[in-house]
């Protein structure tokens, strides 16, 4: 595909923000635009994903930005919609359809929902009856990889120590302060084994990504291949994410490049466990070496491995679901760019974007978006 | 698509102790994807066990449930 990104965005991720998600939005497209150097007039299209928007929400974000009567498009694929709505708008330059395309994803759940945790589907009532909850399907996925591969508790919380590590020189993060192991696994249990301090903090943020052809203006890099799958009903819970390894596996292909050649990724953490069995589906690690890769700080910026998630994650930047994927996007743009700061991976030039989420039950998940970029 | 007559007998495949509970339950409580006798794979709570003691490999009988109870359950089976 090779579409080139001009510019990207992104606003403060907070628990509970002053600001709507149309006014989150339109500080991250402001931003966009800026850091792309183009009038705001010379996009030809929007595609805006949210999980828990509004109907029209793409419309109700760009109104106040004089973004009218060009295409929008609003995307709903929980937390992939951020990524759905990036593909979509460099598959809409890639074609040829238009010169520049705008991609936001945005979500302010301390608005949209009710306090607590992402609510499984309304129209799910008979597996609520039967005690299922989201973290639910993490835990059982994180028992089921330490009983497969020998896992360790150590292992999961090296992840949430990682990633606010990280998360510790991301300005916008929610979370700016490191953990210690020890106070990682001795916070309150979730879903057994996995701890409040294994766990994303649910966020308002929004980020935004410009696409444009390259005679356009000046690309920070190039969104080489991508890939949004739904999920099959099979094992939900098993040690390995088989809606992950089939979406990565499709993606790279597209891409025309491979795990082998990354240098950082940005991987859905919503669970420490999600990032172990992640780095697994995008063949970064083997199965079952993900625990002891991250541990060894072989993930780490600095750690001589493909770092993960050098924004701080879901675990530390924080979720706002379909903010999520275009903020993974931003944040692999600025590692590519050479503008990431102290969080720079030194000589990056390839990475790659994982997210998946969604509760209709005995899906694997409603869907898995995988991103691959290079400079 | 045709009917099939369960056993109700399984075996724990993988399972979590939740201790931020569903609508109705009381945590902290075992939930588990248990592969049952016929090769299928069912969710569901685990009851009749400490939460902790429930472990994947345990065997299981599916156990139904009346009015304002789940659906079914799980219910550990002693093993020699």
């Amino acid at each position: 595909m090779n579409t080139p990104i001009l510019g990207v965005g992104v606003s403060r991720f907070e628990r509970r923000s002053t600001q709507t998600i149309e006014q989150l939005s339109q500080q991250a497209v402001r931003l966009a635009v800026r850091d792309a150097g183009i009038d705001h007039r010379r996009i030809e299209a929007a595609f805006v994903g949210t999980a828990y928007g509004a109907a029209g929400q793409g419309q109700r974000i760009l109104k106040d930005l004089g973004l009218t009567g060009i295409p929008v498009t609003n995307v709903e694929n929980a937390c992939a919609s951020g990524a759905e709505a990036a593909l979509l708008a460099a598959r809409a330059v890639a074609n040829g359809d238009v010169a520049v395309a705008l991609a936001v994803g945005a979500d302010a759940p301390s608005q949209s929902l009710a306090p607590g945790m992402i609510p499984l589907d309304p129209a799910e009532a008979v597996i609520a009856s039967l005690g299922m909850t989201f973290p639910a399907l993490y835990g059982m996925r994180a028992t089921a990889h330490m009983e497969r591969y020998g896992t360790t508790v150590e292992h999961l919380a090296a992840v949430s120590v990682k990633n606010r590590l990280h998360g510790s020189s991301n300005p916008n993060a929610v979370f700016r302060s490191p953990v210690t192991l020890a106070e990682v696994i001795a916070s309150p249990l979730i879903a057994s084994p996995l701890t409040r301090n294994m766990s994303c903090p649910s966020a308002d943020g929004a980020a935004a990504v410009i696409f444009g052809r390259a005679d356009q203006g000046d690309p920070l890099a190039w969104l080489a291949g991508g890939r949004v799958e739904s999920g099959q009903l099979v094992d939900v819970a098993a040690a390995t994410d088989a809606l992950s390894t089939r979406t990565a596996s499709a993606a790279f292909e597209a891409a025309g490049i491979g795990p082998q050649d990354l240098d950082v990724a940005e991987v859905h953490d919503a669970f420490t466990i999600g990032e172990l069995s992640a780095i697994e589906a995008l063949g970064i690690v083997g199965p079952g070496d993900s625990g002891p890769y991250v541990e060894a700080g072989s993930a780490t910026i600095g750690g001589g491995g493909v770092v993960v998630n050098p924004g701080g994650g879901l675990l530390a930047r924080g979720h706002p679901m379909g903010a999520t994927g275009v903020a993974q996007l931003v944040e692999i743009v600025e590692q590519l760019a050479g503008r990431a700061g102290q969080r720079q991976v030194e000589g990056a030039r390839a990475g790659v974007c994982h997210t998946r989420g969604g509760g209709v039950f005995d899906l694997e998940a409603n869907a898995c978006g995988v991103l691959v970029l290079k400079r | 698509m045709a009917p099939l007559a369960l056993t109700g007998d399984g075996r724990v495949e993988t399972c979590t102790v939740l201790h931020r509970p569903a609508p109705g339950f009381e945590p902290p409580y075992a939930v588990a994807y248990v592969v049952l006798a016929e090769g299928l794979r069912a969710f569901g709570p685990v009851v009749g066990a400490e939460p902790d003691a429930v472990r994947p490999g345990a065997g299981v009988r599916v156990v139904l449930g009346g009015d304002g109870e789940p659906p079914y359950w799980f219910q550990p089976i002693e093993e020699p």
